[in-house]
């Protein structure tokens, strides 16, 4: 059973996530053999329970933020010879078939990568301020990259080997959702959206950006690219 | 005459500051100093910086050196948070190493081949 999908490496960047990642994790492991959890510096039991529940953990010895952690599963999975690398977020919000159906995509056009769209899909039960916050995102990224994304801070993505590879981040907190856009065009990747389905619940809106995070970002973007 | 002797002694300090540091690290060390020194100097001859200032178009000594503490301070600024941002970047280099060296594997997992 735990034959499927070998050569594809599932990577989730935790920080904090004790009460949902054995669920998350044990759900993945169910269609996919490969299963890695970059445990970032959390202080609960993360680590251990994403370890019961199959999956590799990777641990930073101090918490670096998300895009670290997703730089540090992607350095990973590349390293244990994947095929292809899938970013997942660890608190239950994307659905496996939506992997699958990227995973598709990806193969079937031979892309660097695929990245999923709520916007072209579907969400249940997203608020409108979200729903505000993240259009004005998608807008502040088309025009700073310059790529038509319709969802820019969306954390499901299928990388080949061949577009992992060309993408290094080095934004460690948020601003990484932009800065992979940015290095997607920089590098002319081949990428596509593919329409996916957000479940928003309590515990992923209470996880999730707040407004007062997006300034925050946009400070560490323009900070990035002061001194390359 | 109060708070010329304040900051004399405040750029005193500096100046000792800088000679204990001498021998260490001589840039920072004589920046100190040349720092300290010019503040003396500026402190009791306030006229001599006006004299730069008119030159340069600028009404009094004391506005000179405010825009001159501006440029200088945003520069720091700016420099500091290079700094940090590529500190930050080898510290995660660091740490990422650490973590996939010290990877965990799961007990059940037997079916994956060794690379």
């Amino acid at each position: 059973m735990m034959e499927q999908n070998r050569d594809v490496w599932i990577l989730i960047a935790a920080y904090n996530e004790g009460s949902v990642i054995g669920e998350v994790v044990r759900e993945l492991r169910g269609q996919f053999s490969n299963v890695a959890v970059v445990d970032d510096g959390s202080s609960d039991r993360t680590g251990d329970i994403a370890l019961e529940a199959g999956a590799h953990v990777i641990r930073h010895p101090i918490n670096l933020g998300q895009g670290a952690a997703i730089q540090t599963g992607l350095t990973y999975g590349l390293s244990r010879g994947a095929d292809y690398l899938v970013t997942f977020d660890a608190d239950g919000q994307h659905r496996i078939e939506d992997v699958k159906s990227m995973f598709e995509v990806v193969k079937k056009f031979d892309l660097d990568v695929a990245c999923g769209s709520r916007f072209l899909g579907s969400t249940e039960a997203m608020p409108t301020s979200r729903r505000i916050l993240l259009k004005l995102a998608i807008l502040f990224t088309r025009f700073t990259t310059g790529v038509k994304v319709t969802d820019a801070h969306n954390g499901l993505r299928v990388f080949s080997a061949r577009g992992a590879k060309q993408i290094s981040i080095t934004q460690n907190r948020m601003a990484h959702a932009s800065e992979i856009i940015e290095q997607i065009a920089a590098r002319k990747l081949t990428m596509q959206e593919v329409p996916v389905t957000i479940k928003y619940t309590a515990y992923s809106l209470q996880k999730g950006q707040k407004i007062t995070n997006s300034l925050s970002i946009i400070m560490d973007l323009l900070g990035g690219r002061m001194h390359k | 005459m109060i708070i010329q002797s304040i900051l004399t002694i405040l750029a005193l300090v500096v100046i000792c500051l800088g000679l204990v540091h001498l021998g260490r690290a001589t840039i920072l060390a004589n920046a100190l100093i040349l720092s300290g020194g010019f503040g003396i100097y500026c402190v009791w001859n306030p006229s001599s910086t006006t004299a730069v200032a008119h030159v340069l178009g600028v009404g009094r000594g004391t506005d000179l050196l405010i825009y001159l503490w501006v440029v200088v301070s945003t520069a720091l600024v700016l420099l500091l948070y290079i700094q940090l941002r590529r500190q930050m970047i080898l510290i995660t280099n660091l740490a990422r190493h650490i973590a996939i060296q010290e990877a965990r594997r799961p007990a059940t997992n037997r079916t994956e081949v060794e690379p």
